[in-house]
């Protein structure tokens, strides 16, 4: 604990979280320094199976676009075609590797511990998709489509919101096409629609759609890509 | 004369690992920090599907092996993640140890048991002698060409096992699984203050109502004389995939040479018999 | 049965790790063992065609035993490390010396026979090859009870007298083969005396080992097993019913009883791979003894 009369960073003690503010504290009321605020509230992701239940304004209207043929966006909430992605993904790190994998996926005795990329989903999924524990299924956005192992685990339940189930998709984002261990790689799933303030893009939140089996190789993989995309519009 | 007794001067406390997984968080540094002291080799990029376990096993390649058990409680609809580093018992009384013919397994001044790699000549007997799956053989190429090229197979094939770091504990360092460990759920000491520390740990969890807590492997008069490495466990010990009720089988030695006693003389009997009848 | 609860279906305890060099071993060094109680048996009661033979027979098998030991090890050139030290406490290291002794006694006396050579040393080596002989023919049930591969180690009180006549039916039915039927008699009796022990004592051990006794009758072993049982009893029928008269009947019949008696040591090592691999085969019986703490 810092002594009273402590003076500007001398006086953060070091069990204050929120170390990117002055004070290590965090702020409901951000007079200053945010593109948006300056209060907390409730937007839908860019790309969300739902609208936003507070009111119209569905995601954050001050979010980075980028509206270019690379980075086409699913459709989402009430818009046709949304369908065709009905489930969430979030990407997360595994304890055994770094970010994307380029500093651990070249390590054997990291590699060992997680040598493939995989998939997390519920049994209610895996049932509904005909997903087969330890199989292969494809993965894909309007982005692009990778494979990965099935991991069917209790774990990734599914959630209720505004009535409706809905399932979710765990995957790891450690993996790519080179290093001891290779293989999909999560990100090229999501879109590049950027948090104002710190610019970081939605990895957290974002929909796809699943389907058993490996992927398209070579040319056939833009274009089965470019199907779906086309049954969405 | 105890093997301690030899040491003479030298003989240490006995020290050993107190492994509470209540606290295991699954990140497999102990694994990691093993391999990279002990230089123990990768074992094969074999993704397995269960759960986040893709090291399956303790054996001459995985010293320490943490295990990730997924629970759905009936009763209660929640989900229980358990999380447990499984490594080398040390056993007071070990099976590879009695039954290694050549005298490579032996015990040091610590009470841990150590394989000699310079001695182990791989005949493989410790590796079904253990009651808890943890030597193997370790089945990889060899560098250095064969002296003796006929009578040489060309892998390693010796057994390996933790050590408990008896390198590290010679300099007066904790082993390094131990070390790594972020959440000490791995607790090095003497084996007497872990047994104490243990005790109270578990009496706490009880008074917690931690259905299942339970120590495995601590009590001396158990099967193989007490675990120089015991655990905290949440739930059976099949359940992580050790024995329930582990005995060295060395036990029942007396009694089997006996048995075979008799059955040799048996032998020599029944060949006598086959003459009664006459010489030719 | 109990359900029982593992960790994904994989085995507590690791499968031994012998090769197919092992089941061999077992059987060259039981016929090894009983081959050389009956040369000397032979040789007191004045039957020397089957004391030569048989001599010779131990003193062959002698030679291929340690031959199979040391190439089924890991490192082969290590050898001489069994005979660091002696454990009583490992029945490995026990059972090298007793083959030591024993093939060295068996081959030097076989050489001396052949040569005519050192009477007195002859029946020295005689004498040590015939004493180790017992031990020798039983001490590999031991080696593999002293483990905790389920279905070998509660098999403990059986298995030493399993192997014990196996070895004695298998040198009677060596010898059968190499000895002309008029001398051949105690042979004969031999072979078909010890494969009926060792169909009692199967027996017996299936009875006692409970649900430990599947993995003997299943999958590899329960084949071998099987074949064994044929075998043994096709061969034994034809030295019973031809043997005395016919040459060819005594040469097949005691090589259809030693191939069933390989059949025999490779059935039990299966199975012993078997139990281990099945984490039921370890918990089940652990269970019964210490009841599940939650009281499931």
């Amino acid at each position: 604990m810092p002594p009273d009369d402590a003076e500007a960073q001398d006086a953060i003690a070091g069990d204050h979280p929120f170390i990117m503010q002055a004070d290590g504290r965090s702020w409901l009321f951000v007079p200053q320094g945010l593109e948006d605020g300056p209060l907390p509230t409730h937007y839908e992701p860019h790309e969300s199976p739902f609208g936003n239940p507070l009111y119209s304004q569905r995601a954050n209207p001050r979010r980075q676009q980028f509206k270019r043929p690379e980075n086409p966006y699913n459709p989402v909430a009430d818009e046709p075609g949304a369908e065709l992605y009905p489930y969430v993904a979030t990407t997360y790190r595994l304890t055994e590797h770094h970010t994307a994998g380029g500093m651990s996926r070249t390590v054997p005795y990291l590699s060992e511990l997680q040598p493939a990329m995989f998939c997390e989903v519920s049994p209610e999924l895996a049932a509904e998709a005909g997903l087969e524990h330890g199989g292969w299924a494809t993965i894909y956005s309007s982005r692009s489509a990778i494979e990965a192992r099935m991991l069917v685990t209790d774990r990734i339940p599914p959630l209720e919101i505004q009535g409706r189930k809905t399932h979710q998709i765990g995957l790891p984002y450690h993996w790519g096409t080179r290093g001891l261990t290779t293989g999909g790689a999560a990100n090229d799933l999501s879109s590049i629609a950027l948090d104002p303030n710190v610019h970081i893009q939605e990895v957290k939140a974002f929909s796809v759609g699943i389907k058993p089996g490996r992927r398209p190789r070579g040319e056939a993989l833009p274009r089965f890509v470019e199907e779906i995309r086309e049954r969405a519009r | 004369m105890s093997a301690l007794d030899s040491y003479g001067a030298e003989a240490q406390e006995r020290v050993g690992f107190f492994t509470d997984t209540s606290v295991c968080i699954g990140c497999k540094a102990c694994e990691v920090a093993c391999k990279e002291w002990n230089l123990v080799p990768e074992d094969g990029l074999v993704w397995t599907g269960e759960s986040y376990d893709n090291t399956s096993e303790l054996g001459a390649n995985s010293w320490r092996h943490v295990a990730f058990v997924e629970q759905t409680e009936p009763e209660v609809d929640a989900l229980r993640w358990l999380m447990s580093s499984d490594v080398c018992k040390h056993c007071t009384h070990a099976a590879c140890l009695d039954v290694c013919p050549t005298g490579a397994l032996f015990r040091t001044e610590y009470s841990t048991v150590v394989v000699q790699e310079d001695v182990c000549n791989g005949c493989g007997y410790c590796v079904p002698a253990c009651p808890f799956g943890v030597l193997d053989k370790r089945h990889l190429p060899r560098k250095d060409p064969p002296a003796l090229p006929l009578l040489t197979k060309k892998e390693d094939g010796r057994v390996w096992k933790c050590t408990l770091c008896y390198d590290r504990l010679k300099g007066g360092h904790e082993p390094a699984c131990a070390k790594a460990c972020p959440t000490d759920s791995i607790q090095f000491g003497p084996l007497d203050e872990l047994r104490e520390r243990a005790d109270k740990r578990l009496e706490k969890l009880q008074a917690e109502n931690w259905n299942g807590a339970r120590l495995y492997g601590r009590d001396p008069d158990d099967g193989v004389g007490g675990f120089g490495a015991f655990f905290l466990l949440l739930d059976e010990p099949e359940v992580y995939g050790l024995p329930p009720d582990p005995v060295v089988t060395t036990r029942d030695l007396p009694e089997m040479w006996r048995t075979a006693a008799i059955a040799a003389g048996a032998v020599v009997a029944g060949v006598v018999a086959a003459f009664v009848g006459g010489s030719r | 049965m109990t359900e029982t609860r593992s960790y994904y279906g994989r085995p507590v305890i690791k499968e031994p790790v012998w090769q197919p060099e092992i089941p061999w071993y077992f059987f060259t060094g039981g016929l090894a063992g009983a081959s050389g109680v009956l040369s000397l048996v032979a040789r007191l009661r004045g039957n020397e065609p089957l004391a030569r033979r048989s001599l010779y027979i131990g003193a062959a098998a002698d030679v291929v035993s340690p031959a199979l030991l040391i190439s089924d090890l890991g490192r082969p050139e290590r050898f001489l490390n069994m005979f660091r030290v002696f454990k009583v406490t490992s029945p490995m290291s026990v059972g090298s010396w007793i083959l030591g002794v024993s093939s060295g006694a068996s081959v030097s006396a076989a050489l001396l026979e052949a040569t005519g050579r050192l009477k007195p040393v002859k029946y020295l080596a005689e004498l040590v090859s015939a004493l180790s002989g017992g031990p020798l023919s039983v001490y590999t049930a031991t080696l593999v009870s002293d483990t905790a591969v389920p279905v070998w180690h509660e098999a403990r009180h059986e298995l030493p007298f399993v192997f014990g006549s196996s070895a004695l039916a298998s040198a009677g039915a060596a010898a059968c083969t190499l000895v002309a039927p008029k001398d051949a008699g105690p042979a004969r009796r031999l072979a078909i005396g010890g494969v009926v022990a060792e169909g009692i004592f199967t027996q017996v051990m299936e009875r006692r080992l409970g649900m430990l006794a599947d993995p003997y009758r299943e999958d590899e072993a329960g084949k071998y097993s099987k074949l064994a049982k044929t075998c043994a009893a096709g061969g034994a029928a034809l030295l019973v019913l031809r043997g005395k008269r016919s040459r060819l009947a005594a040469v097949a019949g005691g090589t259809l009883l030693l191939a069933g008696e390989a059949a025999l040591r490779w059935s039990v090592f299966k199975a012993g791979f078997q139990s281990a691999r099945d984490p039921k085969y370890t918990v089940i019986p652990q269970r019964e003894r210490a009841p599940t703490q939650n009281g499931a």
